[in-house]
């Protein structure tokens, strides 16, 4: 009886959250980051016993969203590789250590490549609200296909936005490192990197 | 253990994560796992020291997501100050005990720009002191520590489990149950041959039993509680 009670409780807390989005209204256009609320992340596996993620805090994105045709729509994405998060619990030392992955050539290498960049060059439905969306991306001055899964979330009108649209997604991709030159510390740190992306896109004002 | 298999596990541990994590239901329905009695122990467990274990706070991260605007996004804000105490017995995992202890009063959110210029009107200096201090959130001046003690655990397969325990956040207590799974020792030169072992954890609560009611459903009721670190064997 116990464990029954104890699986209830589990089925409970492990549903997935009831997602109701609509693409019904929403307008086509150009819409564009709404930074107070956007995540993206990257996550490699650290001696292969944990995930080390780190947030990228400068970043912006445009959206032309075409909300009859997702298919036709076109992402194009700006990374400032300076701009880390690690939470290292640290004071002093966070500074260094983010400094260190920012500009050192074994990591971001910034000074030299101030900019990751990702461009859509096309967009597959997969679902009512999922897809892929393919594009170049640009890290360390080499540009490779990679492929996002991306959800569509729905749409919220806050007030205080007007009549604009805001919508949401997430998505996500792993990419291979080593492929964009960087090899450093191999066998403690992953090839693969996930990314994750959480944020919602503001329409922009006519 | 030695490097090789310190290398050997990191890859095993990788194609394990790899695999996703957490119970399923088929999981828990399942009788009981063999006991270590009848059961060789899971490579990954093999050479792992029973011992207290210590976070080890420089790889570990805990990350609340929450729903915003009806859901159409995950708002992420991770604490940076916290801390675990692990009693881990590889031959016994379900007879281990866990606690975290999390201080509120430090969050970040990684808000861009400049809160108090955009907000004049808020009496905190940044987003991250809001969501720290303000009473409707974590209102850490009056409840400045979160804990969860562990009180059962349960095995769902050789490296995944359940962990269930008492979460005290703002001041209420209840019993919580967390998806864990075990990803592997390490055995970096530096530690000098102690043990590190890596976990993932994930959990769902609902804020409003805890109190923490403001926004819904704007702000979702729900959230989502994710771990991924290491604990250091104890000197």
């Amino acid at each position: 009886m116990r464990k029954l009670a104890l699986a209830a409780g589990l089925l409970a807390i492990t549903q997935p959250a009831q997602a109701n989005p609509t693409l019904d209204g929403v307008a086509s256009g150009l819409y564009n980051l709404e930074k107070s609320h956007a995540f993206l992340t990257w996550t490699v596996k650290h001696n292969g016993i944990s995930s080390y993620t780190v947030n990228f805090t400068d970043f912006n994105a445009d959206l032309v969203f075409d909300a009859e045709s997702p298919a036709n729509s076109q992402l194009s994405v700006s990374i400032n590789p300076t701009a880390l998060n690690t939470n290292y619990p640290n004071a002093e030392k966070k500074v260094e250590w983010e400094s260190e992955l920012a500009t050192d050539a074994k990591f971001m290498n910034a000074n030299e490549f101030p900019t990751i960049t990702f461009n859509s060059t096309s967009v597959a439905a997969t679902g009512e609200f999922e897809g892929t969306v393919t594009g170049d991306l640009t890290f360390l001055g080499v540009t490779k296909p990679v492929t996002l899964d991306v959800s569509y979330g729905g749409v919220a009108n806050p007030p205080w936005f007007g009549q604009r649209d805001v919508i949401g997604f997430t998505a996500s991709t792993t990419v291979t490192r080593s492929e964009f030159g960087q090899d450093s510390m191999a066998g403690i740190i992953s090839d693969e990197v996930e990314i994750e992306f959480s944020g919602e896109f503001l329409q922009a004002e006519e | 253990m030695t490097i090789k298999n310190y290398l050997i596990a990191g890859s095993a541990a990788i194609a394990l994560t790899a695999c996703g994590s957490g119970a399923t239901d088929s999981d828990i329905e399942a009788d009981t796992p063999p006991t270590q009695a009848d059961a060789e122990p899971h490579p990954l467990l093999a050479d792992v020291a029973a011992a207290n274990y210590s976070l080890e706070k420089s790889h570990a991260f805990m990350t609340v997501k929450v729903g915003h605007n009806g859901d159409i996004t995950q708002y992420r804000i991770s604490f940076t100050d916290f801390d675990g105490d692990l009693s881990f017995d590889p031959a016994n995992p379900e007879g281990s005990n866990i606690s975290f202890s999390i201080n509120p009063a430090v969050v970040e959110t990684n808000y861009p720009g400049d809160y108090a210029a955009g907000h004049p009107d808020s009496q905190w200096e940044s987003w991250n002191e809001d969501i720290s201090r303000d009473a409707k959130w974590l209102n850490s001046d009056a409840h400045p520590e979160i804990t969860f003690v562990s009180t059962s655990a349960e095995r769902a397969d050789d490296l995944s489990g359940t962990v269930t325990g008492d979460l005290t956040l703002l001041g209420v207590t209840k019993p919580v149950s967390l998806d864990v799974t075990y990803n592997g020792v390490a055995n970096p030169p530096w530690f000098e041959g102690r043990d590190v072992i890596g976990f993932n954890a994930s959990t769902r609560l609902n804020r409003s039993e805890f109190g923490m009611a403001a926004y819904i459903p704007n702000i979702g009721d729900e959230v989502t509680v994710e771990f991924s670190g290491e604990f250091l064997q104890d000197e």
